[in-house]
């Protein structure tokens, strides 16, 4: 006999996702069902801290809120005892529901309100950017100041003096050197032209990774996995969009080949099977093509996406089914999620079922590394020397946990998509 | 043992989950009442890396359902006692968007 407790619903004020728990009904043969609730993200859960024109608004004399380096939570005033009591009610909610508590609020002494500091900080926008080192102006509410970044010390009293010349006083502004900010391209936002490999690429409702560029006759194209097209097996002119259609709504590429899965000879009966998962893509008129190239991260195995630089494929796997690739050798890979990740062949030439589905893929490696939904289509290689790496594959699935991909060695592909030059 | 695993949106806005594989998939786990893991209805299992966008609009969600038939992985019926299930929606994260633990307990 079996008994099964049940649980209460989780519901959360702005909860991403909450669940709701129930009794299998539909399944009479059964006993209890146990009903379970999704966690998930529960920011929102807790009071959100006061905007600061919130503040503002309810606190006379504001000048800013922040938590101090040793954690706690401390507010300018320009009239500390008057105000202080606002101060604790506008914050409470916050504070309690942090176990903070309003006894322990710090407040210090502000020489210009908030509204003000506001102002100047437009003001000094204004004026400082007129400088080629501006770097960024803030309404610091650690300082009660307004504080302006710049690049270099040249820069640094033609910043003071436009900013003295906009009417703040010169007690108001901190100025001070800053590394100037540069934008992050990862694997996951960057808008790659031309297209390397190891990018994210999307069609619609999905998203998944470039596997490598390759020329097939004179056409300029990349390989990515076959279940990331519309319809895994068979050509259906799936359109793609790098990184998303949202971002740039020119279409990069249009399927062209993803021959379908067969049964029979050499499949499993009821099955239908294929030595790769892997399709090809017809980069549009005008788009290019990083021929060799994959994005690369600042290392293997440390969750980075930010792209620092490229791999250069130098040489390709055998063409051999199966490749040629010994069990105990490390191979690498660079996708849209879990970025560069590398580990070491655990098995070879595996007829590896697909969870889900009736499709059988043949011949397949295993690794053992990371892997994550978005990695389909993901370039596999060794490298070589330095960044010259040589291409072993196409990445397509792993297990539930992430811990072990799976690829279509670089032979299998070839067998099903035809010759292709990678570099 | 019919395993039925919910989630809803409950907020007041549409919000998008990002989801791995063709389709929408969720992973069952039974641990043992030290917290061993004895049984995984995905376990072993090769699974597709594409990430599907699934959008979600307010009072609409997602229901997986799974039969665990009181076996370890081993396939070997498991003794009575108290066990934990724990249903894990398989998103672009490891860890996932995990349910809280249900409390089972076998009782012969």
């Amino acid at each position: 006999m079996v008994s099964s407790r049940m649980f209460r619903p989780l519901f959360a004020a702005g909860l991403l996702v909450a669940a709701a728990s129930c009794r299998d009904s539909s399944n009479p043969a059964g006993p209890d069902a146990a009903s379970l609730s999704a966690r998930g993200a529960q920011a929102g859960s807790f009071a959100d801290l006061p905007s600061a024109a919130e503040l503002d608004r309810q606190v006379p004399g504001f000048g800013g809120f922040f938590l101090d380096a040793s954690g706690s939570p401390t507010i300018y005033l320009t009239r500390p005892a008057a105000s202080r009591a606002n101060a604790e009610q506008a914050l409470a909610g916050y504070l309690n529901a942090r176990g903070l508590g309003v006894a322990g609020l710090k407040v210090l002494q502000a020489h210009y309100g908030w509204q003000q500091l506001e102002r100047w900080q437009a003001q000094a926008t204004e004026a400082a950017f007129q400088s080629q080192g501006a770097v960024f102006v803030d309404n610091d509410e650690t300082s009660n100041r307004v504080r302006i970044g710049v690049s270099d010390l040249s820069s640094m009293g033609e910043v003071r003096a436009a900013v003295a010349r906009s009417g703040l006083p010169d007690d108001a502004v901190i100025i001070e050197r800053a590394q100037p900010i540069q934008l992050v391209s990862t694997l996951q936002n960057v808008v790659d032209r031309p297209v390397r490999a190891g990018v994210q690429i999307n069609f619609p409702g999905f998203l998944c990774s470039v596997g490598f560029n390759a020329t097939s006759g004179t056409q300029k194209s990349f390989v990515t996995a076959s279940h990331c097209t519309t319809t895994q097996g068979g050509v259906e002119s799936t359109p793609y969009w790098q990184p998303l259609q949202s971002v740039d709504g020119t279409q990069i590429a249009t399927e062209v080949a993803d021959p379908v899965y067969q049964r029979g000879t050499g499949c499993p009966h009821g099955r239908k099977c294929r030595y790769s998962d892997a399709s090809r893509a017809a980069y549009a008129n005008g788009a290019n093509q990083a021929l060799g190239l994959i994005a690369q991260t600042s290392g293997a195995n440390n969750g980075s996406l930010t792209i620092t630089g490229s791999f250069t494929i130098t040489s390709d796997d055998c063409g051999t089914t199966g490749g040629c690739l010994a069990v105990g050798a490390t191979v690498n890979k660079v996708g849209r999620t879990t970025g560069w990740t590398a580990g070491k062949i655990t098995n070879t030439c595996v007829n590896t079922g697909v969870s889900g589905s009736n499709i059988v893929q043949l011949c397949q490696t295993f690794v053992s590394a990371g892997v994550g939904g978005g990695d389909s289509g993901s370039d596999v290689f060794q490298i070589t020397s330095g960044s010259s790496v040589k291409l072993a594959g196409v990445l397509w699935g792993g297990d539930s946990a992430g811990t072990q991909f799976v690829f279509s060695p670089f032979g299998n592909v070839t067998r099903e998509l035809g010759a292709l030059t990678t570099h | 043992m019919p395993l039925v695993f919910t989630l809803v949106n409950t907020g007041a806005s549409p919000v998008t989950l990002y989801l791995l594989g063709r389709e929408p998939r969720a992973d069952f786990r039974v641990s043992d009442a030290a917290g061993r893991r004895i049984w995984s209805f995905l376990r072993g299992q090769t699974t597709v890396a594409a990430l599907r966008v699934v959008p979600v609009e307010p009072g609409k969600g997602l229901t997986f359902r799974q039969v665990w038939n009181q076996r370890a992985d081993s396939g070997r019926p498991v003794p009575p006692g108290h066990y934990l299930v724990h249903a894990v929606l398989l998103t672009d994260k490891p860890e996932g968007l995990a349910s809280p633990p249900g409390r089972l307990r076998i009782d012969r």
